[in-house]
């Protein structure tokens, strides 16, 4: 099996998997797609240092996030910010509650990320940390915010899910 | 509860969310995004080495090194007909199309059938010098690894403009049946990138992907270079079903004669 077949043969089991998240991402299918497609590219041009890594997988992982925030760094001086969310409407209207993407959405990029690794991907503080290159003591003060956050914008029926 | 026990329960509750949040977004089909990576990480690929040789060469040439003509082979004649192995690609493709970014092209036959036989960039060279519209072909290169990469210089009387071509077997992706002589044609452009300013991909149902590109960076100081071929003439050079890693016998046997000893670009 030649080294493209290897990369094939890995980038079609993880392919799916890497759109999820660049989908949670980003929320946009578009975008997911395009994004997975860059990372996977990128994958295939460092492929004989990629399958040195421990976690293969993760490696792919971390390729797909640095080419979200890559864009999003690329984006930001022309892309408005999300508007901020009206929590009177969505709580005295159950029809606009909001929906756990929704939440994530309108978080900041990084504090995204954090949450997804985190809690969609199952990886460590340290794992997360190793990923977005920032300090340990970060990735868990930000996940803190970000969970505060999260409670702060879901619905009223969701609050349990942090309640404690 | 523990802090343990509350963490790991929000863990999963917030895990289940993002899941269940996922699947009612209903994804759309996946799509062929592992065979595009693979293709767009050739192309990278070979541009890095191409852009390596081209610095080489530079350098070369800025030490007063003269490359020496010797291995340059004289323009080659176009023969006045096909070998009769071969099969002239359809006269119709859907130029009215052009302005799409892929489009699906019938040759007009199919893959040429019977013997074929490793192809080599002597081959390539040949039968792209066969493809090109009228004018003077010189500068010729090819990929110094296993890579089938050629490229050259067309004079068509406006002054010399490259043009280069790669053919690669793709690994075959889904389980979609073979349709004989229909090409999937890219076509790239990129105004603001001289290396990248019109690139033609054709991708056959067996995994064969011809590139042609048609770059319009400046050989010496000055503005950009015209470009070598339009656009309907890349498509069609790229749609030309003879192309792949294994060609024509003929092909290749009339390559050896034509270009014994070519400069390998990524020395």
């Amino acid at each position: 099996m030649t080294e493209d077949d290897e990369f094939a043969e890995f980038a079609n089991a993880h392919a799916e998997r890497l759109r999820n998240t660049a989908f949670m991402l980003c929320h946009d299918w578009h975008l997911a797609q395009d994004l997975t497609q860059t990372a996977l590219t990128k994958l295939f041009l460092s492929w004989r240092r990629a399958v040195q890594a421990d976690n293969l997988t993760a490696y792919a992982q971390k390729i797909l996030l640095r080419t979200y925030l890559d864009h999003r760094r690329r984006r930001s001086s022309t892309e408005s910010t999300p508007g901020v969310l009206h929590e009177p409407a969505y709580r005295e209207n159950p029809e606009l509650r909001l929906t756990m993407l929704d939440a994530l959405a309108r978080l900041p990029e990084r504090d995204r990320a954090i949450v997804i690794l985190r809690y969609f991907e199952d990886y460590t503080v340290e794992q997360v940390a190793d990923v977005l290159e920032v300090p340990v003591s970060i990735v868990k003060s930000q996940t803190r915010r970000s969970l505060t956050k999260l409670r702060e914008l879901l619905a009223a029926d969701q609050l349990a899910l942090f309640a404690g | 509860m523990t802090e343990d026990l509350r963490a790991r329960e929000l863990q999963a509750r917030l895990r289940a969310d993002l899941q269940a949040g996922l699947h009612a977004e209903c994804p759309p089909p996946l799509g062929d995004v592992v065979g595009a990576a693979i293709r767009d990480g050739r192309r990278l690929r070979r541009k890095r080495r191409i852009g390596s040789a081209v610095t080489v060469i530079a350098l070369l040439a800025a030490g007063g090194v003269i490359v020496g003509d010797r291995v340059r082979p004289e323009r080659v004649e176009r023969p006045a007909a096909l070998s009769p192995q071969t099969v002239p690609p359809g006269a119709t493709a859907p130029m009215a199309a052009v302005q799409a970014r892929t489009l699906t092209i019938h040759s007009g036959t199919v893959r040429a059938e019977g013997t074929r036989t490793k192809a080599t960039s002597a081959a390539m060279l040949h039968l792209l010098t066969m493809l090109l519209p009228p004018g003077r072909t010189s500068h010729y290169g090819v990929s110094a690894d296993d890579d089938l990469l050629v490229q050259l210089s067309l004079d068509d009387g406006r002054g010399p403009a490259m043009v280069r071509v790669a053919v690669d077997k793709i690994v075959p992706l889904g389980d979609e049946p073979p349709h004989a002589g229909i090409a999937q044609v890219t076509i790239s452009s990129n105004p603001g990138n001289c290396r990248t300013t019109l690139a033609v991909d054709a991708t056959w149902p067996d995994g064969t992907l011809v590139e042609v590109e048609v770059p319009t960076c400046p050989a010496t100081a000055g503005g950009p270079s015209r470009p070598a071929l339009t656009t309907d003439e890349a498509i069609r050079i790229a749609a030309d079903p003879r192309w792949g890693v294994a060609m024509d016998p003929g092909l290749v046997a009339d390559g050896a004669k034509l270009f014994p000893a070519v400069p390998v670009l990524n020395r």
